[in-house]
């Protein structure tokens, strides 16, 4: 993977976009309410009647006072990134497993600057995370991530909650769904233009190899017709699909939240 | 045939692309899935095809090693040099008629009142000895002459059988014939009747009956059919030189020229040129003795012979058979014309705009 994967101009775009969702919002800053969501992070002393699972054992130990836990607001709710790191992704100029990542950063970054909760999926690992200040460890996260290898793979989705699913054209869509069920398949410039003329098509999760031939005459037509099938199955399947093109190289780091903000999925 | 044949080696690149691109690997590819692609024919093996721009890539190498090479084969298009003199083209053939060989002339000498030598020919061809030409006359080529100028002769037809010339005389116009490269009878017709005329030696008078006659046409004798190679065997008078007095009346030049095209007039007053047998001295003058009217007709009446003989004069040489042309000057350098530099840019155009073809073809993967 080549170049920085968060690098300054990337955040730049964020904030450019969370400031615009926060005045959308009407000002509201993300900060913690109090309500009866989730435990928060700010403390009280015991109260006659506070349930006892409220109580933080070990700040009360520290301070020699019993405190316990102020209930938030739960007001992000639960979001299920599904990112994939199959060695598909990989395919093409190689820019679309850091556009994912960024958009999956992008995505979980305002889902826990709202005070929602994540859970993050990548290869059949879940790492979970909630409320602002897991933000930078999503972000470590995803930079620690393992190059794209492997084929794709996914636990069974969950009946309620937000589920995105970052991908490229290439994978199957999942087991169908039920609720608000977004995929988001990246295309790749090298994908939509590749070398013309004879080919040995290797195929990158698989390994299968077949001789193949492309022309710049009927590959955009066989290509997007591929995409539109693609979209036809997820549609099929519960899901609302949507297609970026990756970024080129060359392209600032924010160009795919540019695009993901002009399809308003951020 | 080459300026720079050992360019054309680079032919042999041509196997060598061909075995290359034969041999070559297909480029390798990592997708996602091989489904869009069957759509494309895959499965096929790609080196039983042959791609659609190997044809134009072919045929661009094929141009621009000709044009490195330097063809000379293209040389310019040569000037045409026509003769236009009387021998050559005959009467009513003057610079400006509708003839053919005009139109398609870039240079046009003499003319069917003037003589044209092989000498004056060399001389105007050797004033642009580095270009092609085409020479069109019937006189003989040079020996001798270099292989860019193309000399088309058109013989003379017929023979030429006596150099004629007639003069007014009181008695009756005298005929002068001079036989050149020819013997046997000869005669003469005048209107319908045909007179033969002596047939020994080779120069000789004959006077013509004295009576008015309207034509006068010059036959020859060929075995026993009498047969006139008109005008290729007649010559006609030189103009006529008519000498007048000192004080002659200044209608005479008008009335003269007006009878008779051509005619120099010459004054008294300076020394007369009796050398020439057409001349007309006239040592008293018609209009100062007689009224105009009665000096007209006796003006008239004197040079009646020319009027009647009638019709343009021309060289005694143009009536001779043609002789051989002095050879082309020796030591002379002969310049070869230069190739035609406008080919290997031609050359250069093409194999760009090939070369562009295939370069585009191949991105589109054909």
């Amino acid at each position: 993977m080549s170049g920085q994967l968060f690098p300054a101009e990337f955040f730049t775009a964020l904030d450019r976009v969370a400031r615009r969702r926060s005045r959308q919002v009407g000002g509201r800053a993300p900060v913690p309410r109090a309500g009866q969501g989730r435990a928060g992070f700010e403390r009280r002393p015991w109260q006659w009647g506070d349930d006892p699972r409220r109580v933080d054992w070990r700040t009360s130990a520290r301070v020699g006072q019993t405190l316990v836990r102020r209930r938030e607001e739960d007001r992000g709710g639960d979001l299920l990134l599904i990112l994939d790191n199959s060695a598909s992704v990989a395919c093409g100029s190689g820019r679309r497993s850091q556009d994912l990542r960024r958009l999956a950063l992008a995505l979980g970054w305002l889902h826990l600057e709202s005070g929602g909760q994540l859970r993050l999926v990548s290869m059949g690992v879940s790492y979970p995370f909630a409320g602002p200040a897991r933000r930078h460890a999503l972000r470590s996260c995803l930079e620690s991530l393992s190059n794209p290898n492997g084929t794709l793979r996914w636990d069974c989705l969950p009946s309620r909650g937000r589920v995105v699913f970052l991908t490229d054209p290439w994978s199957p869509a999942p087991p169908p769904t039920r609720g608000n069920a977004h995929m988001i398949r990246l295309a790749d410039h090298g994908e939509e233009h590749p070398p013309y003329g004879e080919l040995l098509l290797i195929e990158a999760e698989s390994g299968r190899r077949a001789h193949g031939h492309s022309n710049a005459s009927s590959w955009p037509s066989i290509w997007q017709k591929h995409l539109r099938q693609s979209a036809a199955q997820d549609t099929a399947q519960g899901w609302t699909s949507t297609l970026l093109s990756a970024s080129v190289p060359g392209d600032p780091a924010g160009q795919i939240l540019t695009q993901a903000e002009d399809l308003d999925l951020v | 045939m080459f300026e720079r044949p050992e360019a054309l080696l680079l032919l042999g690149f041509i196997p060598v692309w061909i075995l290359w691109w034969r041999g070559r690997r297909p480029h390798r590819l990592r997708v996602g899935g091989l489904e869009p692609f069957q759509q494309t024919g895959s499965g096929a093996s790609p080196r039983h095809t042959w791609p659609l721009s190997l044809g134009p890539g072919l045929a661009a190498l094929l141009s621009a090693t000709l044009a490195l090479a330097g063809p000379r084969g293209g040389t310019p298009e040569p000037w045409i040099l026509l003769d236009a003199s009387w021998s050559h083209l005959g009467p009513g053939q003057g610079k400006g008629a509708p003839h053919g060989n005009f139109a398609e002339a870039d240079l046009i000498l003499g003319g069917p009142d003037e003589f044209l030598d092989g000498e004056l020919l060399q001389a105007e061809l050797l004033l642009a000895p580095a270009r092609s030409w085409i020479v069109r006359t019937d006189l003989p080529a040079p020996s001798g002459l270099p292989t860019h100028i193309q000399w088309q002769q058109t013989p003379r037809q017929g023979r030429n059988a006596a150099i004629l010339a007639v003069t007014p005389s009181p008695g009756g116009p005298v005929l002068h014939w001079l036989r050149v490269g020819f013997s046997g009878p000869w005669g003469l017709q005048m209107d319908d009747q045909r007179l033969t005329l002596p047939h020994q030696g080779e120069r000789g008078e004959f006077r013509l009956p004295d009576r008015p006659f309207a034509q006068l046409r010059f036959l020859q004798a060929d075995g026993s059919v009498w047969q006139d190679d008109q005008p290729w065997d007649d010559a006609w008078r030189s103009p006529p030189q008519l000498q007048l007095p000192a004080e002659a009346d200044a209608a005479w030049p008008a009335a003269v020229r007006a009878w008779t095209a051509g005619a120099r007039i010459q004054s008294l007053a300076g020394t007369p040129d009796l050398s020439s047998a057409w001349s007309l001295v006239l040592e008293t003058d018609p209009f100062a003795e007689l009224p105009v009217a009665e000096a007209l007709a006796e003006a008239r009446l004197l040079l009646e012979p020319w009027i009647a003989l009638g019709d343009q004069p021309r060289w005694e040489s143009e009536c001779r058979p043609a002789a051989a042309s002095s050879p082309w000057p020796v030591g002379l350098p002969i310049q070869t014309p230069p190739a035609d530099p406008s080919l290997p840019r031609k050359l250069v155009w093409i194999a760009l705009i090939l070369g562009c073809c295939s370069g585009l073809l191949r991105w589109r993967g054909r």
